[in-house]
């Protein structure tokens, strides 16, 4: 009795032994629907400039080359039939991916909808398309940079800092998904919540020259306010705070400004004068960039993906920062400040290493 | 019956030599009353200062209306400007005065390759400069690979930080005051009337309208034509990197692509200038109170908290009864 327990004991181990080892093999080895395929992906963004935008083209191309995947890089310039081209092209070129970074949903709809009907994944950045999961099949998802949190944790740094009590210039960008997301927080949580806090002026120049704009139009508030009528300026859009900062500075005024994302340029700024440029929050886009890449191959290894994903921000903060003349930050150097900044871990799977290194 | 419709003809002439001015009283005056601070000296200033890029870029248009042509890429000479003057200070060390000369001369010689493929290759003024206006906004995108170029910016490759700054004196040219004048205004004035003289009190100024207003009669005439069309096309490119250096040193750095949203504003500027005491062509004061109209209205729309689409629609309709008072006089 003895003897057969011992027997069926090791008889277990053996099976269990092999089970597990089998299943890291199985783990490890590429899914068959992307191994040894030459992958090409399309990656249409709406606009291609700006820091911002440079940082996500080269997330995503880094981490296309890293497993071998041929990425074309469309910059439509603002031209949203551009946007519609650059994603037919991709249909018609039989790409095997379609990312896709803003854009308007209305103007790309039936593009969209095409890829997916051709069962080409689709990974939208700062977007959403209303598609019917008959449709898209589970092969679409909207990736944010979380701009619920980021507006909740970029204003609660507002609130903080003003005790609760300030006149502030505030910014909205209307009809823009991501600074609509921000907006909504602003206007049903933090104004209803805290009640001191009171817009003096709105300024919402559009999309077109943001930085250059919202210079002028802080510049002509600031010129026409009273003195100390002001306490605090809130932009929702980094490009609108590279603009106030330029007013603030130039006004010699000090007046705290928070705002959202950031930059090489913005860090640069805010080390120039930490009394007024106080905080952003923010996603590195390069990690977007990646995110939006592995979920591509994932989609078309079969595996499981989900509808939305949003990623953690980080409220980058002056006061954490060193001096500028201790050390002149970029946004490499986040990453030794913030934990969860230079890198995520999120849809890394095990055959993702083993087709890295497959292509080395 | 006879003096009432000469009484209407008077009526129309008023409101043909006057009218732009008064939609710019009336809008000083609509403002003044709603807006408390709007009248202060400080915001007057500031609404100059405000149209100082707008000014300079549509004094640069109306340069090349005034031969007859259009120079679709000044606001790209601008943007292309800044960033070449960016580059010379903070990525090349070159110091303020090459930054200055440099853009400046590259602007005169893309003036004069526009007037190339105009005259030479008889390209339409608006296709030639279109092509232009493309051809420079890539390469300044071109220029540091998609991004900005400011101070102690990160060098691509892990290359360290960029060694220069963009120095004081240049950006004096954007945030300098003299006695509480800030320098871009000034530079706006300066420019204005120098095309303003220019224009009105030489000779070069009458051929240039004459070629304006007819090229063959001018021509028959025995003024050299191509040379002035030339000349006009470069003082453009003159003028509009003028305005890039203004827009660079305001901003405080090099961005990608500055000058093209101060395309159409500038356009329209110069549009208006053409009715404004009713002198039906292009010139510099009427070019100066366009820009000047736009700016008060985008001044107080900001006050009062419109939104950018609100103050398009406004800039629209002051656009479109500006031009009709132009076009349909000269239509009778």
């Amino acid at each position: 009795m003895k003897k057969l327990a011992s027997k069926s004991l090791v008889l277990l181990l053996v099976i269990s032994f092999l089970m597990g080892a089998s299943l890291m093999v199985m783990a490890q080895e590429v899914p068959e629907a992307i191994a040894g395929k030459d992958l090409k992906m399309a990656l249409v963004k709406e606009w291609g400039t700006g820091t911002h935008m440079m940082m996500h083209i080269n997330g995503s191309k880094a981490e296309a080359e890293k497993y071998g995947i041929d990425l074309s890089v469309i910059d439509a310039n603002n031209d949203l039939l551009e946007m519609t081209n650059g994603i037919e092209n991709a249909i018609s070129n039989e790409m095997d991916a379609i990312l896709i970074s803003h854009g308007k949903a209305d103007a790309l709809y039936a593009s969209v909808e095409k890829a997916l009907k051709a069962g080409i994944p689709v990974i939208v950045f700062d977007n959403d398309f209303d598609v019917p999961r008959e449709i898209h099949q589970g092969k679409l998802v909207s990736i944010d940079q979380y701009d619920l949190m980021m507006g909740l944790i970029s204003q609660m740094s507002l609130v903080e800092e003003m005790d609760g009590e300030a006149n502030v210039v505030y910014n909205r960008v209307a009809n823009v998904p991501p600074t609509d997301k921000r907006h909504r927080i602003w206007e049903g949580a933090i104004l209803p919540t805290y009640t001191g806090i009171e817009v003096v002026a709105t300024i919402d120049q559009g999309t077109d020259n943001p930085m250059g704009d919202a210079q002028t139009a802080l510049e002509t508030i600031l010129t026409t306010s009273d003195e100390g009528e002001i306490d605090a300026v809130y932009a929702v859009w980094d490009e609108y705070a590279k603009g106030f900062y330029n007013a603030i500075v130039d006004s010699g005024k000090e007046i705290p400004l928070y705002s959202v994302d950031i930059s090489n340029q913005d860090l640069a700024m805010m080390q120039d004068h930490p009394e007024i440029w106080r905080s952003s929050a923010a996603v590195n886009p390069a990690i977007v960039g990646e995110v939006q890449i592995r979920l591509a191959l994932k989609a078309l290894a079969g595996e499981d993906i989900p509808r939305y994903y949003s990623l953690d921000p980080v409220l980058v903060h002056v006061d954490d920062l060193p001096s500028k003349e201790e050390k002149r930050v970029t946004m490499d150097d986040l990453s030794d400040i913030y934990d969860g900044w230079g890198s995520s871990n999120a849809f890394v799977e095990d055959w993702m290493h083993t087709l890295e290194e497959s292509v080395k | 019956m006879k003096t009432e419709e000469k009484n209407s003809i008077d009526l129309f002439n008023l409101l043909y030599k006057y009218g732009t001015i008064f939609v710019i009283l009336a809008t000083i005056l609509f403002f003044s009353i709603f807006l408390d601070n709007f009248m202060k000296f400080s915001n007057i200033i500031n609404i100059f200062r405000s149209v100082s890029i707008v000014g300079l870029i549509s004094l640069a248009i109306t340069m090349s209306l005034t031969v007859d042509g259009l120079d679709l890429s000044a606001a790209a000479i601008a943007g292309f400007a800044a960033v070449i003057a960016a580059k010379f200070m903070v990525i090349w060390e070159l110091g303020t005065v090459p930054a200055i000369i440099v853009p400046i001369l590259v602007g005169v010689i893309v003036g004069g390759v526009n007037a190339f493929f105009i005259i030479k290759m008889n390209i339409s003024d608006l296709l030639a400069t279109l092509s232009m206006m493309f051809l420079l906004t890539g390469i300044s995108v071109t220029f540091q690979s998609g991004t900005a170029i400011y101070n102690y910016m990160p060098l691509p490759n892990n290359q360290g930080m960029a060694p220069g700054v963009l120095t004081d004196a240049y950006l004096f040219l954007g945030k300098g005051t003299i006695f509480r004048i800030p320098v871009p205004v000034i530079i706006m004035l300066i420019v204005a009337l120098f095309v303003f003289v220019f224009l009105n009190h030489t000779k070069y100024g009458r051929f240039f309208y004459m070629i304006g207003s007819n090229q063959e009669a001018a021509k028959l005439s025995g003024i050299p034509v191509k040379k002035y069309k030339t000349i006009a096309y470069m003082m453009s490119g003159f003028i509009a990197a003028v305005a890039g250096l203004v827009l660079g040193a305001r901003m405080g750095s090099g961005e990608v692509s500055a000058g093209d949203p101060y395309l159409m504003d500038s356009v329209a500027a110069a549009f208006i200038g053409f009715s404004v005491f009713g002198i039906g062509r292009p010139n510099a004061l009427g070019t100066i109170l366009g820009a000047l109209l736009m700016g008060t209205l985008l001044n107080g729309l900001v006050m009062m908290n419109f939104p950018y689409y609100s103050q398009d629609i406004v800039k629209g309709i002051v656009l479109i009864l500006a031009l009709s008072l132009t076009y349909y006089k000269k239509k009778n």
